[in-house]
């Protein structure tokens, strides 16, 4: 197979993809668990997530030409429960892309647009990332290269600026009675990580010959997990623990504090505006895993093959099924705020670390059982 | 035929959320920016007083409005409704005011609005009317040339830079709420102002007649417990909160020295340790709080000799002896209210991390019951009088 592009093209996928779930869930989810401790959850995810990381590269080394985890999972398990679970999991994909149409949407409203209807954009998004799932897996590889440097150097501005509002009685001092509720904590950092890295490698069309995988996946487990420190000691620093917690979005309460250099002030709009491409390529990349999961289970290639947009041979009308079942779950679920933080914080974190240490581990060790991989 | 439709998405992407835009776009000149808004309790509402800086209004002065609803934003509903502008641009809200009744039956409202609101910032600065609320302090405050909001930045920089006093914001005393269940906030009195009133300011005053144009000045700080107000700090004896929340700035101090004689020191920089003292049974019994401050020497009195060592240490320890007073006040005041304001917990938390955990009760209500060792040391750095006077 002709591979359109290598590992080092496909990290900054895993990078845009882990910014928007980790603004959500980090800061609050840590600071609800780990109290003025949450800061050192973040680093404690470490080991585990570097473990994963060599489960994924171990998995993957057992990858035949033109596979990704989807094929490596219905080579595992076989034709009936392949399929299957390959089905779930497309299901599960759809819904967590049809989740962030609705939190992204909510984040619109609730820091810029604040008497607009969800709707539009869940729509809106839910199109562009269905043309993106249309297309070909490497324009959206290169759409997140391009813009990894955007929202990195936002992010890097936002939290040096950050730093002369945190306060040392917010951080400490630290006792080893917070270590049960640090460890906890970690977990929120250790999910996004994992389902950032997993839902990368459900694409195929990767090079990863003469790639050393382990000690590039724990190069990026260290990077994003340094950024990820960062940016929850100056939430945590700035606020507490007591008024993170309470706050619906602490990053953007924090942006909107800041004051460049005695001028600049209220930039918040535009770091919202800027996430939304990590939005975008979140969402794109579940209905890229979702369609490619759902065409296997049907027995069609999933490969992109210049196809037009209302090509629908092959099997490309599930594209157009994904995408609209992704619209109408952001639709419909999780209408509520209690709805919203239900899901937020412990369906999707809950079903995405089962999905991460738990089935796709049990996928390999039956496969390896059964020397079928 | 992709491209067309790939626009046309784009396109609503960045109209969709416009409904609240493109139906009342407004230029910038159409804007009034809110710089001061005001929070005053009434019975089973809010009245929110809200004041624009004069530059924003133009020539005729600072533009004021009021409006009354059951919540905060029925309340704004109602001053936008009511009111002769196109719209009320709050993202530039600079200072907050809380009439003394509305802090009185409870802030937890107005810190949450402030908190969770999009338009506001949630470091901005949070003053308790003392005595007043919120609505006669905004609607009465100034003249044509300087508004609330002009007279707010005005005792923000006051505040900032000397006054031995410190700005408290939105998010600060949710924080210290959250976590000691106390908080101080700076309080201001709606009082005369010590310029005289210019005619401009006063356009319907009948000839004959005098009255004068009022402002807000620094009074101190209001003590919350339970975010509610429950008593005060006077300015005098903030040089003390300055020194135990070690935020000192530049303050001045009067003294008399052994002679009787009036003497008035600066000070200009300081702060202090808090060390607790532990039982044998882990239980909390006091705390010995060491201060040290630095001070020069403002102004002096006909026959002072600040060359004569003895004189120097004799101000010294007169400066010691005030400092200890003021510092002692506060901390009986935090005692008999069983509020940690001065969030002493913290230092002693700091200080005994595992004893500090396993206090069998909080560390307010362990206030009345301790004993308090205050130490100071204080220094004299130099004087910007004279040496000796000139009689």
């Amino acid at each position: 197979m002709k591979y359109s592009y290598n590992l080092r093209q496909l990290l900054p996928l895993a990078t845009v993809f882990f910014l928007s779930p980790a603004l959500r869930l980090v800061p609050s989810g840590t600071a609800e668990l780990a109290g003025r401790a949450a800061w050192v959850s973040v680093p404690l995810a470490l080991p585990m997530l570097l473990l994963y990381m060599y489960f994924i590269s171990r998995f993957l080394k057992r990858r035949q030409d033109g596979e990704g985890l989807a094929e490596l999972t219905l080579r595992s398990l076989g034709g009936f429960w392949g399929r299957l679970v390959l089905a779930a999991l497309g299901f599960w994909f759809m819904i967590y892309g049809g989740f962030m149409l609705r939190s992204g949407a909510v984040r619109i409203i609730t820091t810029i647009y604040p008497n607009s209807s969800a709707a539009l954009f869940i729509i809106s998004m839910g199109i562009l990332g269905l043309f993106a799932a249309l297309g070909a897996e490497r324009t959206l590889v290169r759409s997140a290269k391009i813009i990894k440097p955007a929202v990195l150097a936002v992010l890097v501005l936002v939290l040096s600026f950050a730093l002369v509002t945190v306060r040392k009685d917010n951080l400490l001092p630290l006792t080893v009675f917070e270590c049960e509720g640090c460890i906890k904590g970690s977990l929120a950092a250790l999910g996004v990580g994992c389902v950032s890295v997993y839902m990368c490698f459900f694409l195929n069309g990767y090079e990863l010959e003469g790639e050393r995988l382990f000690l590039r996946l724990s190069l990026w487990a260290v990077s994003v997990l340094a950024l990820l420190f960062w940016l929850n000691t100056d939430i945590i620093g700035a606020f507490g623990h007591e008024l993170t917690t309470r706050l619906s979005q602490p990053f953007f309460a924090l942006v909107r504090n800041l004051v460049f250099f005695r001028s600049l002030e209220r930039v918040e709009a535009l770091v919202v505006s800027l996430w939304i491409f990590s939005d975008f390529i979140l969402i794109s990349l579940c209905l890229h895993a979702a369609q490619h999961a759902f065409r296997l289970v049907l027995g069609r290639q999933a490969e992109y093959k210049g196809e037009k947009l209302f090509d629908f041979s092959h099997g490309r009308w599930v594209i157009w099924l994904c995408g609209t079942g992704a619209v109408l779950v952001g639709c419909l679920f999780a209408r509520e705020p209690e709805s919203l933080e239900l899901w937020s914080r412990q369906i999707i974190p809950g079903v995405n670390l089962l999905v991460a240490l738990l089935l796709l581990p049990a996928v390999y060790i039956i496969g390896r059982v059964l020397k079928r991989i | 035929m992709r491209k067309c439709i790939l626009y046309i998405t784009v396109f609503s992407l960045i109209l969709s959320g416009c409904g609240s835009i493109y139906s009342n776009y407004r230029e910038v000149e159409q804007l009034l920016v809110i710089e001061t808004m005001g929070f005053d309790y009434l019975p089973g509402g809010v009245q929110l007083t809200l004041a624009s800086g004069i530059s924003s209004a133009g020539i005729k002065g600072p533009i004021r409005l009021s409006g009354v609803g059951p919540t905060i934003s029925a309340a704004m509903d109602q001053a936008r409704n009511y009111s002769f502008e196109d719209e009320l641009f709050c993202s530039q809200t600079n200072s907050v005011l809380i009439g003394e009744k509305a802090a009185r039956e409870g802030m937890e409202a107005y810190l949450s609005y402030i908190c969770q609101s999009p338009i506001l910032r949630t470091d901005v600065p949070v003053f308790i009317i003392r005595g007043g609320s919120a609505f006669d302090s905004i609607m009465g405050s100034g003249d044509s040339q300087h508004g609330v909001s002009e007279i707010l930045k005005g005792v923000t920089e006051y505040l900032e830079t000397r006054g031995g006093s410190h700005i408290f914001k939105a998010a600060q005393i949710s924080r210290d709420s959250l976590r000691h269940g106390s908080a101080l906030c700076c309080a201001l009195e709606y009082s005369e102002s010590a310029e005289p009133p210019t005619e401009s300011s006063q356009p319907d005053q009948i000839e004959g007649e005098t009255s004068s144009a009022r402002t807000l000045a620094v009074a101190g700080f209001g003590i919350l417990k339970d975010n509610r107000l429950v008593d005060y700090i006077d300015k005098d004896a903030a040089v003390g909160v300055s020194f135990l929340i070690n935020n000192v700035g530049i303050s001045s101090i009067q003294l008399e020295d052994s002679m009787g004689r009036s003497i008035v020191l600066e000070i200009s920089g300081g702060g202090s340790q808090v060390k607790p003292r532990w039982s044998e049974k882990g239980e909390l019994t006091g705390l010995d709080i060491a201060l040290e401050a630095k001070a020069t020497v403002m102004e002096m009195n006909d026959d002072a000799d600040l060359s004569r060592e003895s004189y120097t240490k004799q101000l010294t320890q007169a400066l010691e002896l005030r400092l200890a007073q003021l510092v002692g006040d506060v901390l009986r005041q935090s005692a008999k209210l069983e509020a940690d304001f001065l969030a002493l917990g913290s230092q002693v938390e700091q200080h005994s991390p595992l004893l500090f955990r396993h206090m069998n009760k909080s560390f307010s209500e362990a206030l009345p019951a301790l004993d308090f060792h205050i130490a100071v040391k204080a220094s004299l750095s130099h004087t910007n009088d004279m040496k000796e006077s000139l009689t």
